[in-house]
């Protein structure tokens, strides 16, 4: 735990970051850079946990005037301890644990109520108890007995050491910034809507919640498409159940921190209508649930659109790092089709490189491959203002996406968009906010994942037909400034901050 | 968006647990085994040359020369015992971590330290001990002294990095010279037969040191990190120290206690009573010893590379714990062989003393002495035993205690039973090696019921 910057100023708004602001540039870090800087009447501070500091490199922002503390703590950084010594281990703490363990695995009953008191951790299942009394590791063997006694035992030993780990060192930085913020605003679940609920009950603040993507839905995927303890070891002798009790307890554990986040999170928002949906199936309260879109600086924007020509350029961009998840290989394979019937067209592709070089270089071979040299061009980074008025059509072709924030400056630049049906793209595209944005009408196209002939025939559809295209970008423009406003966006903030701090005083 | 990667697996990485651990324990074990050689070899040429001159006197040359021989072993065992264990698990560790291009400078280093304390050390000690002796003598016991020291450190190095049988080569080669050489030099006296000790001991080492130099090329020639302070394992070095010491303790007293002891040449003493039949008790534990090392070196270490093997990789932990309860199995087989090995063998020695010492002309009234010795080295030979396994499981705590514990109920023991009369003779030596030896087994009965306990939850 390390404060990078104190002012000695009160906080009003304490925001949680959980890996991302101010290390790692991304969706969430822009977020939470553009709220500080926009809300300027209000004093910010940030909590950073990440998993371990060799993992991050330099800050990446410029700290606004009132950003007035940052605090920096690590969850995985488990070094070798020398210190620990043999305990025997309190009766009560282990009643406690096995109550918890209970609603953990059942989820039935009462939410066990000692999970909201910070002494719990820190004085009655403390780390001493948990990670090296006799009492514990009788528990755990039990449990490994009981649920998975052909797993390896280091591997089952291992998650649930680094499952309940970071537990305590939340409970550490919520004892020690313990009164220093009047409320508190986690951009997701997890840990760090763990650690601002922990602080939140604790200080008796509000605790406000802007998930990003759905943390929960989002371990799980990571979780089952991951491998996490592979030995070396012939597939044959593989057990297909054995991962997945190590599996299951990450959910169960990731499920069971959600759920206390929500439970204790006023309000709970989300930036489109499909996460809120998924934030309820996860226990959210309906009551509670609100979207808040992301906006965008449309006056920048505008000016992108008035540099535009009459003629539509034979532009389509997309705009995003060059990562396995874009699918940009799909771009690419859609890009060899429109090019057969209109061969002037070309592909852009605006974002680094460097991120995946493997699948980068695999994406150059492809173009080659396709004969596509000329046609598509990796552009590296670029600013977005010079090139949305040369481009015909935005696409995306993501396989997973949150809200993405491209295709709204598409639309203040004028330039309708080609998108696959994930995150809030749809929603974007044909209006999904209310009635009122569904009559303004679509303003672009949404097509399937990984699916190259639909999309080419998608941007073929808007190139051939200028009359729709032009219908289109009028939408797109009406849609954003009606909705996705930077101001609107920041008036919103403005108002749950407002409303929050009353509701402390 | 936000979020964390489980790297478990690097966790798992961790060295905690290394399997290296081996290599350096069994150097618990054999650092007794070369100076019960260099016993051996002593007392012959005692004899040999007792019988060749005729003169078995105990003011003659020979006799004061191999007194001074013991005195030589037994200062620099203790004396380099501080850093022979910590400096094993230092290569140990090194090998682990495959930087064994360390050794050989850390080796060098450490000699190079050891000997320059060790001039500070001898200087003023063999000027204290001898005020009437000529200056070549000093010299040479003071460089047979230092030679001595990194003998053993050489040794130890060899022992634990498995040059087995050019060790016992060499020792054997150069204990012959010893002798062949005594035998050259009898005629010009004690500086004589001490050159003859240094030649060997010189030849011995630089066998050792080839040795090394050759199986670990290294391209530094000194380096001191083995001496870093965070590094340095205290626990070790202490547990060595006093276990060494705890082994000299009664002789010394013996030696000069005045009841006991004479002066043999100036300052330095001896005990007529006590140091034959304790040397030849020594002598008797050599078959339990061999049979303990075998177990030792045969199956625990096995069993023990399989316990740690599974806990790092695919054992359940129903596989674990079978394979500890083997180890167990194994700890107790070895223990009961040299119970009962060790005491067939003692029960015959009881019975043919009487005729063994009438063959070597020694008085039956060393016997009693002789008998409760003889109980004494078997439990010694117990009592080290429990120290290699804890060295093994890396309890370098508990080694430490019981070595403590041991040098001060020796001392205690010895000058007691000093107190208490000629009968009592060796009960100290016994009795304090029966304590810590029950204590030692009463600890380690504990430690590997705990072992999962202890490795998943302390770390």
């Amino acid at each position: 735990m390390r404060t990078l910057l104190d002012k000695k100023e009160a906080v009003d708004i304490m925001i949680i970051s959980e890996g991302t602001y101010p290390y790692v540039r991304g969706g969430v870090s822009s977020w939470i850079h553009q709220l500080v800087n926009g809300l300027p009447q209000y004093r910010f501070g940030i909590v950073f946990i990440g998993s371990k500091e060799e993992e991050y490199g330099e800050i990446q922002y410029a700290f606004p005037e009132n950003l007035v503390y940052l605090l920096e703590a690590y969850m995985f950084d488990f070094g070798k301890r020398s210190d620990v010594k043999p305990l025997k281990g309190k009766r009560k703490a282990l009643q406690d644990t096995r109550k918890i363990y209970r609603w953990f695995t059942s989820r039935e009953g009462e939410f066990p109520p000692q999970l909201y008191r910070l002494d719990f951790y820190l004085k009655e299942v403390d780390e001493r108890f948990f990670l090296h009394s006799e009492s514990a590791w009788n528990f755990i063997t039990e449990q490994y007995e009981k649920h998975a006694p052909e797993m390896p035992f280091v591997d089952y030993f291992w998650t649930v050491r680094s499952i309940h780990a970071p537990i305590w060192i939340l409970a550490w930085i919520a004892r020690h910034i313990s009164g220093r913020a009047k409320v508190i605003h986690t951009p997701s679940t997890g840990y760090a809507g763990f650690l601002g609920a922990l602080i939140s009950r604790n200080d008796e603040v509000p605790l406000i919640l802007t998930e990003h993507g759905i943390y929960t839905k989002e371990r799980k995927i990571d979780l089952l498409s991951s491998d996490l303890f592979s030995h070396k070891r012939f597939e044959l002798m593989y057990q297909a159940h054995e991962n997945d009790y190590i599996k299951e307890m990450w959910i169960r554990f990731f499920e069971g921190i959600g759920y206390f986040c929500y439970d204790r999170a006023e309000p709970i928002l989300s930036l489109y209508h499909g996460a809120k949906e998924a934030q309820i199936a996860y226990g959210a309260d309906p009551k509670r649930c609100r979207v808040v879109p992301n906006g965008v600086n449309t006056e920048v924007l505008s000016e992108a659109y008035k540099k535009r020509e009459e003629k539509i350029p034979l532009v389509v961009t997309l705009i995003g790092r060059v990562v396995a998840i874009k699918d940009i290989k799909t771009f690419i394979r859609a890009i060899r089709i429109a090019v057969f019937e209109f061969p002037e067209l070309e592909g852009w592709i605006v974002g680094p490189t460097d991120e995946d070089p493997e699948y980068a270089q695999e994406c150059l071979r492809i173009v080659q491959n396709l004969g596509l040299e000329n046609r598509v061009k990796f552009l590296g980074f670029q600013n977005v203002a010079e090139i949305l008025p040369q481009t015909g059509i935005l696409t995306l072709t993501s396989i997973s996406e949150g809200m993405p924030l491209v295709i709204l400056e598409g639309f203040a630049a004028g330039v309708p968009a080609v998108a696959t049906d994930v995150g809030s793209c749809r929603e974007l595209i044909e209006g999904g906010l209310n009635e009122e944005d569904k009559k303004i009408g679509k303003a672009g196209e949404v097509v399937k994942i990984a699916n190259a002939s639909e999309l080419a025939e998608a941007y073929l559809k808007l190139f051939k037909d200028e009359a729709l295209w032009y219908r289109y970008q009028q939408n797109a423009l009406r849609r954003v400034n009606r909705f996705y406003t930077q101001e609107q966006f920041f008036k919103t903030y403005h108002d749950i901050y407002k409303k929050a701090l009353l509701w402390r005083a | 968006m936000a979020g964390i990667g489980f790297e478990l697996k690097r966790v798992l990485k961790k060295g905690t647990l290394g399997s290296m651990l081996h290599t350096y324990t069994l150097s618990a074990m054999l650092s007794s085994g070369p100076w019960v050689i260099s016993m051996i070899v002593v007392m012959l040429i005692g004899m040999v040359s007792a019988a060749i001159s005729g003169a078995g006197g105990s003011q003659s040359g020979q006799f004061q020369s191999i007194v001074t021989y013991v005195m030589m072993l037994a200062s620099s065992l203790v004396f380099s015992s501080f850093f022979q264990l910590p400096f094993t698990r230092f290569v140990a560790d090194r090998i682990f971590e495959k930087r064994e291009d360390l050794i050989l400078p850390n080796f060098f280093g450490l000699l190079t330290v050891i000997s320059a304390v060790g001039i500070l050390f001898a200087i003023p000690f063999s000027l204290w001990l001898f005020d009437s002796q000529s200056n070549l003598f000093l010299v040479l016991f003071i460089a047979t002294f230092l030679t001595l020291n990194s003998v053993w450190i050489a040794n130890i190095l060899a022992t634990s990095l498995r040059f087995f049988r050019i060790t016992i080569f060499a020792y054997l080669g150069s204990y012959l010279l010893v002798f062949v050489l005594a035998l050259l030099l009898e005629p010009y006296g004690k500086e004589g037969l001490l050159g003859a000790f240094l030649a060997g001991n010189l030849l011995l080492l630089f066998i050792l040191v080839m040795a090394i130099i050759y199986h670990y090329p290294s391209p530094w020639l000194l380096r001191f990190d083995f001496f870093r302070k965070k590094g340095f394992y205290w626990y070790l070095g202490m547990a060595s120290l006093f276990y060494n010491l705890g082994i000299w303790i009664d002789k010394l007293i013996f030696w000069y206690h005045p009841l006991t002891g004479f002066a043999v040449i100036d300052r330095l003493h001896a005990s007529v009573v006590y140091d034959l039949p304790i040397f030849l008790a020594y002598l008797a534990i050599i078959p339990g010893m061999a049979v303990f090392f075998y177990r030792l070196e045969a199956d625990f270490s096995e069993d023990y590379d399989n316990y740690y093997n599974l806990i790092r990789q695919e054992g359940t932990l129903g596989n674990i714990r079978r394979n500890r309860y083997r180890m167990i199995g194994t700890i107790r087989l070895a223990l009961r062989e040299i119970l009962i090995i060790q005491g067939i063998f003692n029960l015959i020695l009881f019975l043919f003393s009487g005729r063994i010492f009438e063959m070597l002309h020694l008085p039956q009234l060393y016997l009693p002495l002789f008998y409760i010795d003889l109980v004494g080295t078997q439990l010694q030979l117990g009592f080290m035993s429990v120290l290699a396994i804890l060295f093994y499981l890396d309890r370098q705590r508990e080694a430490m205690v019981l070595s403590v514990l041991f040098f001060l109920m020796n001392a205690g023991g010895t000058l007691l039973s000093i107190q208490a009369g000629p009968y009592f003779f060796g009960y100290g030596f016994a009795l304090s090696l029966l304590v810590v030896f029950l204590i030692g087994l009463y600890w380690l009965r504990y430690v590997m019921e705990r072992l999962e306990y202890e490795t998943f939850m302390l770390q």
